[in-house]
């Protein structure tokens, strides 16, 4: 083919630019470590690209949020530690001042201890976080979850556990709020509770009871009087439905109807009344206040005496109720601390995966740039010299 | 005699075609680099011979014409070539801008956004931290921010186009004129009757159509006296005979910062024929505007519509720091509507976006026809979406956006109609206190404290804020409403109303404990919040409703807002906020790869009809060096041709003496 001069000239430059820009964008590439620079270079890659992006931020996120999480139930669980240790001191402490054999002095030195233990306790359910918000408010934090009024003990935050969201489509309770911890332990035996008449006269003292078919039970109120007639006889008076339980219920043999089963020992005087009530929940600042109080009253009658052996008892088995509470939630608490972990796991691996089919779409092989890189060089170099050499030739020269 | 005298006259006639062809040469030669130069060469012919008795006698020769080695298939291909490298070339540069600017992590939308949903995340994790509330804020402001230099970065695109615009249309009248001058003076050149053409003349018209080719894609047509009429679009002649036309630069009759290609049909009227443009620079600027710029600043700013609609939404269903219901959060500007410069009514439109998950990238046309009837085009495939009907708005509701009217039209009135794209420009924030972000949820549930049973009361969601039970008095449910059970019949309850006390609600309704209660839906309270009861609720239990107040430590609704950022609710509920974006990206992406590979190729193609081009026409120095040589050599022989017949003159002279 005829070549003309400028042609020649033309499609060296030509071919020098096509060198050079391959040259500078693996020159890029290297630089950059990226394969894709910009969108165009691989539309489809940028935009599963984008999206990956999104998904490996949003995942770092849950981890973020998991971390939150964890802090949190941690704080949590030691403070639920601590009131566990409370609680079985407490319970200790009371056994001990459960025996007969107590004096008055040593139930009111008792006393003294378990309300400093009431105190802190107050003061752990009381507590704050680093940025001052109660941990125990739920969604109320800038109330003090808990306080006393002279009479009872009560809690002004509410029932909002805060989630938190520790992967897709799933949150996680970060927080429980106060009632669910401290005001929501379960009474007497869950379904019913039984008491005495402050105004009972006798000794008779009425047991915690035991359900005897759960399928008859009620929950209604209902109140047993000794009515001495005939023949020494109880009588049952369901409150809720204002009607007498059917008898009769002699003495001595336990009192079962409507699936609850109790057991009245001593001598109950002829007028004295026990009561029977659906278990609801109580607060385990009421149990201890309660135990403190039966402390700190004086044996001072046989009446009297059964009725504090009856609050002592009580307060024990309220005890062992809201240690078996804590140790519940104590439980959930690691429960959701296990999952914590699991779902970091998954979290993690998924973040892997995420970030290694980017790099699969993304990333340069270095390997296979650098040899273009060489064999690009070489075609340039190669380009300017053959150019040089052939531009000196022309028949001009040896025309003279 | 006659001898000496002949080959005096016929050395004559080679010293002149030997001069005539060096002189070819040395023009060739001087041009060599002249872009458009065709190469020329000489057609040489012998004078006509004497007869005489020895047969015919040669007169020498004499140069007949000079021609240039010219291919028109050639040419023609190289203006077609031309006209696509330099489509291909413009465009590929401004989309290269675009495509650059959107998918980086500094100038793109994407990082802006997913730091944005990060901080709400933040939030969420700590709902009382004023640092973290502050971090939301600075976060939404700079993704604000972010659809603004996006969008101002577009608009100085489109000022590009417009100002590349106003300087190509001189530029290419300019060649017009040339051409219709050089037309004239080629018509007009002697000899080319008889086939002489003036060959620089030629190739400087020819040369001329490539440069304007550049800017637009053009046909010409030979005419029979040697002009050349140039066409663009479908046929609108900028040069015809000696004459040329001017194209010119007319404001968008909807929208006058938009600058349109017209052309002059008379001193006074011009019509515009921008859509008629195609190829070359200014067919690549047009281009570039209607399949980039626009839809990519509309598509923004439907993110942004989007954004604000569905993030206020949610986030006036929350309660702030302050016990408030939460306000917007975000806002935007209306939606944009240009009258036709030339309405004659005086009917006035707004467009106001009903449904963000509707809405479309297009820009629309409402016209009036001649039975004042409204119709609505869609732009991007011209579509009819709604219409002709006899009023505005259309009912129902087209696009995602309602239209509504003042005044009469006048038939032929016209209005384009650009929903989305303000999006992104007016763009706002409307909360600029940390205690506003609206985290909490404003209903609670609580379960009463001397509850028997087991049931639980939980937060189904908030859906509307706006009833008289948030609105009658602030921070306060009117009425307060309580869950009660009967004290004696199970699984039976009363809805009543706590605050202000008045008649139950509902009474005696039945409790199901395997799928429990839905508080409002179940009993059709009609109220704007959803509490579900779940498990087993004793006798006489008791689940009271209120509104949330001093529920600062609440995240409820911080962690819907959350979960904004995996919602669909963009393009029919197909596409994130962040799908709807690398949409974009892809749109651009794919175009400025497409435009990448065409524009290769037409280089490809320019270089190839260069080439052939230049191997037909171009000049070889070589070449012309040993035709120098070649002529150099004849002129000397000629010479030597006139000095034999001299001596042969002087040797008859001297026999003579």
């Amino acid at each position: 083919m005829r070549i003309s001069s400028r042609q020649y000239t033309l499609n060296f430059i030509n071919n020098l630019h096509d060198q050079q820009s391959k040259l500078a964008r693996t020159g890029e590439q290297m630089a950059t470590g990226k394969r894709v620079i910009t969108p165009s270079d691989d539309p489809v890659a940028a935009t599963r690209i984008l999206s990956l992006k999104e998904s490996i931020g949003l995942t770092e996120q849950y981890g973020q949020n998991g971390t939150y999480v964890r802090n949190r139930l941690q704080t949590e669980e030691s403070m639920l530690e601590g009131v566990t240790n409370l609680l079985q001191r407490s319970r200790e402490l009371t056994i001990a001042a459960a025996s007969a054999s107590m004096s008055d002095q040593d139930r009111i030195s008792t006393a003294t201890e378990i309300r400093a233990r009431l105190e802190s306790l107050m003061g752990i359910a009381n507590s704050q976080d680093a940025n001052g918000e109660y941990m125990f408010s739920g969604s109320k934090g800038d109330i003090k979850p808990f306080s006393f009024d002279g009479v009872n003990y009560l809690y002004n935050g509410d029932d909002t556990a805060r989630d938190l969201q520790i992967g897709p489509n799933y949150n996680m309770t970060q927080a429980d709020p106060g009632s669910e911890v401290f005001m929501r332990i379960t009474e007497g035996n869950g379904r019913f509770f039984t008491d005495y008449n402050p105004a009972n006269t006798g000794s008779g003292r009425i047991n915690e009871g035991q359900i005897s078919n759960i399928t008859l039970l009620t929950d209604h109120d209902y109140t047993i009087t000794y009515t001495g007639i005939p023949a020494n006889e109880f009588a049952v008076f369901d409150n809720s439905l204002g009607a007498a339980v059917p008898g009769p219920f002699p003495q001595g043999a336990p009192i079962v109807f409507d699936g609850i089963e109790v057991n009245v020992g001593g001598a109950p005087a002829i007028g004295d009344q026990f009561t029977v009530e659906p278990s609801s929940s109580q607060s385990v600042f009421a149990t201890l206040d309660r135990l403190i109080q039966t402390l700190e009253t004086p044996k001072t009658s046989a009446a009297n005496t059964a009725k504090i052996a009856f609050d002592m008892d009580k307060s024990i088995i309220e005890l062992d109720n809201a240690l078996d509470h804590i140790l519940d939630i104590r439980g959930r608490v690691g429960g959701r601390l296990n999952t914590l972990d699991g779902q970091d796991y998954i979290n993690e691996d998924m973040k892997i995966q995420l970030k290694s089919t980017m790099s699969s779409l993304e990333d340069l092989d270095y390997a296979e740039a650098v040899g273009r890189h060489d064999l690009q060089l070489v075609g340039l170099q190669a380009a300017q010299q053959t150019y040089t050499r052939a531009q000196g030739l022309s028949l001009f020269n040896y025309i003279n | 005699m006659a001898l000496t005298g002949d080959a005096l006259r016929t050395g004559i006639s080679g010293l002149l075609m030997s001069q005539r062809n060096i002189s070819v040469v040395s023009h060739n030669v001087t041009n060599v680099n002249l872009e458009g130069y065709s190469r020329q060469r000489t057609d040489m012919l012998t004078n006509n011979p004497s007869y005489s008795s020895a047969g015919y006698i040669g007169n020498g020769g004499y140069v007949a014409n000079t021609y240039r080695a010219y291919d028109t298939f050639l040419q023609r291909q190289l203006v077609e070539n031309t006209s696509s490298s330099d489509y291909y070339n413009t465009f590929h540069n401004y989309a290269l801008q675009m495509d650059n600017m959107l998918a980086d992590p500094n100038s793109g939308l994407s990082p802006a956004l997913e730091s944005f949903f990060a901080a709400n995340q933040g939030v969420a994790n700590d709902p009382t931290s004023v640092p973290a509330r502050e971090v939301l804020l600075t976060n939404a402001e700079s993704m604000v921010q972010r659809f603004g230099i996006i969008y101002n970065r577009m608009d100085s695109l489109r000022d590009s186009v417009n100002l590349e615009m106003s300087n190509i249309v001189p530029e290419v009248n300019s060649i017009a004129r040339e051409i219709a001058a050089l037309n004239e003076s080629i018509a007009g050149s002697p000899g080319r009757a008889r086939g002489i053409l003036p060959n620089d003349l030629l190739d400087r018209r020819d040369q001329l159509i490539v440069e304007i080719s550049k800017y637009v894609d053009v046909q010409t047509l030979e005419q029979p006296n040697g002009s050349l009429n140039v066409y663009v679009g479908n046929g609108q002649a900028v040069v015809n005979d000696f004459n040329s036309y001017d194209l010119t630069i007319e404001v968008n009759k909807y929208d006058t910062s938009i600058l349109e290609i017209g052309y002059q049909t008379s001193a006074t009227s011009s019509a515009n024929v921008s859509s008629l443009i195609t190829g070359g620079r200014l067919g690549a600027l047009l281009d570039l505007r209607s399949d980039i710029i626009d839809p990519i600043q509309n598509s923004l700013g439907r993110i942004a519509y989007a954004v604000t609609d569905t993030y206020n939404s949610q986030h006036r269903l929350g309660m702030d720091l302050n016990s408030q219901l939460g306000q917007d959060f975000f806002s935007t500007g209306p939606s944009e509507v240009f009258p036709a410069l030339d309405n004659l009514g005086a009917a006035t439109v707004t467009a106001t976006i009903t449904d963000t998950n509707l809405l479309t990238d297009s820009d629309y046309l409402l016209t009036v026809d001649a039975g004042l009837n409204y119709s609505l085009t869609r732009l991007s495939d011209n579509a009819l979406v709604a219409g002709p009907a006899a009023a505005i708005p259309f009912v129902p509701d087209v696009e995602g956006f309602t239209l509504t009217g003042v005044g009469a039209p006048v038939a032929g009135d016209s209005f384009m109609i650009r929903p989305t794209r303000a999006g992104a420009r007016t763009m706002g924030m409307v909360i600029d206190n940390t205690s506003e972000v609206a985290a909490a949820t404003p209903v609670r549930a609580e379960v009463n404290l001397n509850n028997i049973g087991t049931g639980t009361a939980s937060m189904t969601g908030v859906f509307d804020t706006t009833g008289l039970e948030f609105t009658t008095t602030a921070q306060t449910l009117t009425p307060e409403i309580a869950v009660v059970f009967d004290p004696l019949n199970p699984n039976q309850y009363d809805v009543i109303q706590v605050n202000p006390i008045g008649p139950n609600l509902v009474t005696g309704a039945i409790y199901n404990p395997t799928t429990g209660l839905d508080v409002v839906a179940d009993n059709g309270l009609g109220f704007g919040y959803e509490i579900h009861i779940d498990g087993d609720p004793g006798l006489g239990d008791r689940f009271d409703i209120s509104y949330n107040l001093q529920g600062i430590s609440d995240n409820g609704n911080m962690l819907e807002l959350s979960g904004l950022q995996s919602t669909k609710n963009m393009l029919g509920s197909t596409a994130t906020y962040n799908d709807s974006y690398s949409s974009i990206i892809t749109k651009v992406g794919t175009r400025t790869h497409q435009a990448d590979i065409a524009k290769r190729a037409q280089e490809t193609l320019l270089r190839q009809s260069q080439n052939a081009r230049e191997s037909v026409s171009g000049v070889n120095l070589d070449e012309e060096a040993a035709d120098m040589l070649r002529f150099q050599q004849a002129y000397q022989a000629a010479a030597q041709v006139i000095s034999s017949a001299d001596e042969l003159f002087d040797v008859l002279i001297a026999a003579a003496r």
